[in-house]
């Protein structure tokens, strides 16, 4: 199974690049397939791949320690459903999403594998669908970087803008956290 | 409106009818839970064990004076029937002139049936059971007059064991039925007053004025039937007033008053079981309002204390008002000297026998956002009131208002979980505050309520 460059322009990280230089990408990405309930990226481990979903829905998620009835436990709790739309996914997500949905043609994750070998992954990724997904390594990007440096700056460009809004994010969830934490700490 | 003094105790005592031991299949199992606990069940239980004792007694007798009581019924029935014939013999005088009376013969004992014996012994238990004792028949001989010596004497005890038992049990059933017409569900948006001392009757004067007149409840260990108690819950006919007897600091008593439904509480100094003497514990105090802000997150506390260094800890406890003792007479003392007058203005103003009043109005609708000398002169036309001030009505600070602007969903919505699994409202309590005499010019909106001396 291979993928079509027009697929790769789909990835909002290759958004900039043109179909040829796409082209290249395409030509280092291996295909593959899952079934649902089949974890693609896992919290803590280290990671050296890009995965490009072209068609399913994957739930992100994040090991929390949160209070239960039975006392406290780690527990996963899911941040955001990512759904293709061009294609849509052949069938039903296996339960219905507890968070909001983002839609996108196509969509990159473990986007930090591109800028570093070890890179230690943030999240969960699990199939919510059959999921027909890329793997593209640090080291093939590396070759492709090498041989067209122009892919680069788009790329990183856009690697760069997606760290800035995710640290801006935990800056807000910081000062959120603190002020719950007060306001707890003021209610009990 | 009805006025109920329905004291309630928060001691639980174990009922003396505690589960039954034996088995439910043997016959004495059976029987213990026959037993039970129902009232019905109780009676039922008292009156076969009373028909097996007259039983137990008729037939040991019946067996030990069995000749005695054979006569005696024989005895009895000649007798009945010479009457009969004496009596029909007279009427049929008037038709005769012949006077022939005809003696019955005696009827003999060897005729008189086992069952007829048997009844007649049965009525002999009776008679003695009930302590009637008619004497128409007793025993004679010394065995049977033995038996009658053991029987006379347990009946005496079992008639006094069962008149208390039935007594109890229809003490019960009255108690039962007082409390299943007592109608809790009156007291919703009530105020609770925790503690007694010679104020409550005060307050609950200047609470029985308001027009809305909710129910009350008085929370305090003095008891029901102390003059105080029974003063205070019986002086206002338009009140609806209970009495708990317990701790205000327990949540058992607490919830005895209906605290999760309730919308105000007053805590004063308790002065319940003390001497002269003795003061009262003001960390109690505290504790009732820790402990009522634990039950009820809505309820608004009062708290009167007569130490100010009590403030910080009802501060700590999020207690809603503060009312310390003697806080204002240093001033009204000195202003006696410097601004004679204005003490007695408060003096006037405060007492319980004043005409005026210091009221608290709603903004008509048509005045919300007009003036506060627009709205002034509305008060001195319609109720010839000065207005001095408003209270102003500020909601808490709102979390999920705070958060909602910034962060990941995700962290906003597990934020917001958390904290309502833990029972932790994400509003902060609403707060009073007060403008005292404001500029011409000011300008109120629907926050605001008149302050008006009237």
């Amino acid at each position: 199974m291979s993928v079509q460059p027009t697929q790769v322009q789909r990835i909002n990280l290759f958004r900039d690049l043109s179909l040829e230089q796409c082209q290249h990408i395409s030509n280092k990405v291996e295909m593959k397939s899952c079934d649902p309930q089949v974890d693609l990226l896992t919290e803590g481990e280290l990671g050296d791949t890009l995965l490009l979903i072209f068609q399913g829905e994957v739930e992100v998620s994040q090991e929390i320690m949160v209070k239960t009835k039975s006392g406290f436990s780690q527990s996963r709790k899911a941040i955001v459903r990512l759904k293709t739309t061009d294609p849509t996914p052949t069938a039903d997500p296996i339960y219905e999403p507890t968070t909001f949905v983002l839609e996108e043609p196509a969509f990159a994750m473990g986007e930090y594998a591109l800028v570093s070998e070890e890179a230690i992954r943030t999240a969960n990724v699990t199939a919510m669908t059959p999921t027909n997904y890329g793997v593209l390594s640090f080291r093939d990007f590396s070759g492709i970087v090498d041989a067209d440096p122009l892919i680069a700056g788009p790329v990183f460009k856009r690697v760069a803008q997606n760290a800035v809004d995710k640290v801006k994010t935990g800056n807000a969830d910081i000062a959120n956290l603190t002020q719950a934490f007060f306001f707890a700490l003021s209610r009990s | 409106m009805n006025q109920s003094a329905v004291s309630t105790s928060t001691h639980l005592s174990k009922s003396k009818w505690a589960e039954p031991k034996a088995s439910k299949s043997s016959f004495w199992g059976r029987l213990a839970i026959f037993q039970g606990n129902s009232q019905l069940s109780r009676l039922i239980f008292w009156i076969f064990w009373t028909c097996v004792f007259i039983w137990v007694s008729a037939t040991g007798l019946f067996f030990l004076e069995y000749p005695t009581f054979k006569t005696k019924v024989a005895e009895h029935l000649s007798s009945l029937k010479k009457a009969e014939q004496f009596v029909n013999q007279n009427a049929s005088l008037t038709e005769s002139k012949e006077l022939s009376v005809k003696i019955a013969d005696d009827i003999k004992t060897e005729d008189i049936d086992i069952l007829s014996t048997y009844f007649y012994t049965i009525w002999w238990s009776v008679t003695t059971f009930t302590t009637v004792g008619y004497g128409d028949i007793s025993p004679q001989s010394i065995y049977g007059k033995a038996f009658v010596i053991l029987v006379m004497m347990a009946g005496f005890a079992w008639t006094i064991i069962l008149s208390g038992s039935v007594a109890s049990i229809l003490v019960a059933q009255r108690l039962k039925e007082d409390q299943d017409s007592f109608d809790d569900t009156i007291f919703t948006d009530h105020t609770i007053i925790s503690g007694w001392n010679s104020m409550v009757s005060q307050i609950l004067s200047v609470l029985a004025q308001d027009q809305e007149n909710k129910p009350i409840v008085l929370v305090n260990e003095t008891s029901s039937d102390d003059a105080g108690i029974q003063s205070a819950v019986s002086a206002f006919d338009n009140l609806d007033i209970l009495h708990v007897f317990g701790n205000y600091t327990h949540e058992s008593a607490l919830s005895n008053a209906f605290i999760q439904r309730a919308k105000d509480m007053i805590v004063v100094p308790d002065y319940s079981n003390l001497s002269q003497l003795e003061t009262p514990d003001e960390q109690t105090t505290v504790l009732a309002v820790y402990t009522a802000k634990s039950m009820s997150e809505n309820i608004r506390v009062i708290a009167h204390i007569t130490d100010p260094e009590m403030a910080n800890h009802l501060q700590r406890a999020n207690c809603d008002e503060i009312v310390i003792s003697d806080a204002f007479t240093p001033k009204l003392l000195a202003y006696h000297v410097t601004h004679p007058g204005s003490p007695q203005l408060v003096d006037t103003i405060f007492s319980p026998e004043s005409q005026s009043d210091l009221q608290v109005h709603d903004i008509p609708v048509d005045l919300v956002g007009e003036t506060h000398e627009r709205i002034s002169r509305h008060f001195k036309f319609r109720m010839s009131g000065l207005l001095i001030g408003y209270a102003i009505v500020r909601p808490g600070a709102s979390l999920e208002e705070q958060m909602k602007s910034a962060g990941s969903g995700f962290m906003v919505e597990m934020i917001k979980e958390q904290l309502e699994r833990e029972g932790i409202e994400l509003t902060s309590d609403e707060k009073v505050f007060i403008e005292v005499n404001p500029k011409d010019d000011y300008v109120t909106n629907d926050k605001h309520r008149a302050i008006v001396l009237i």
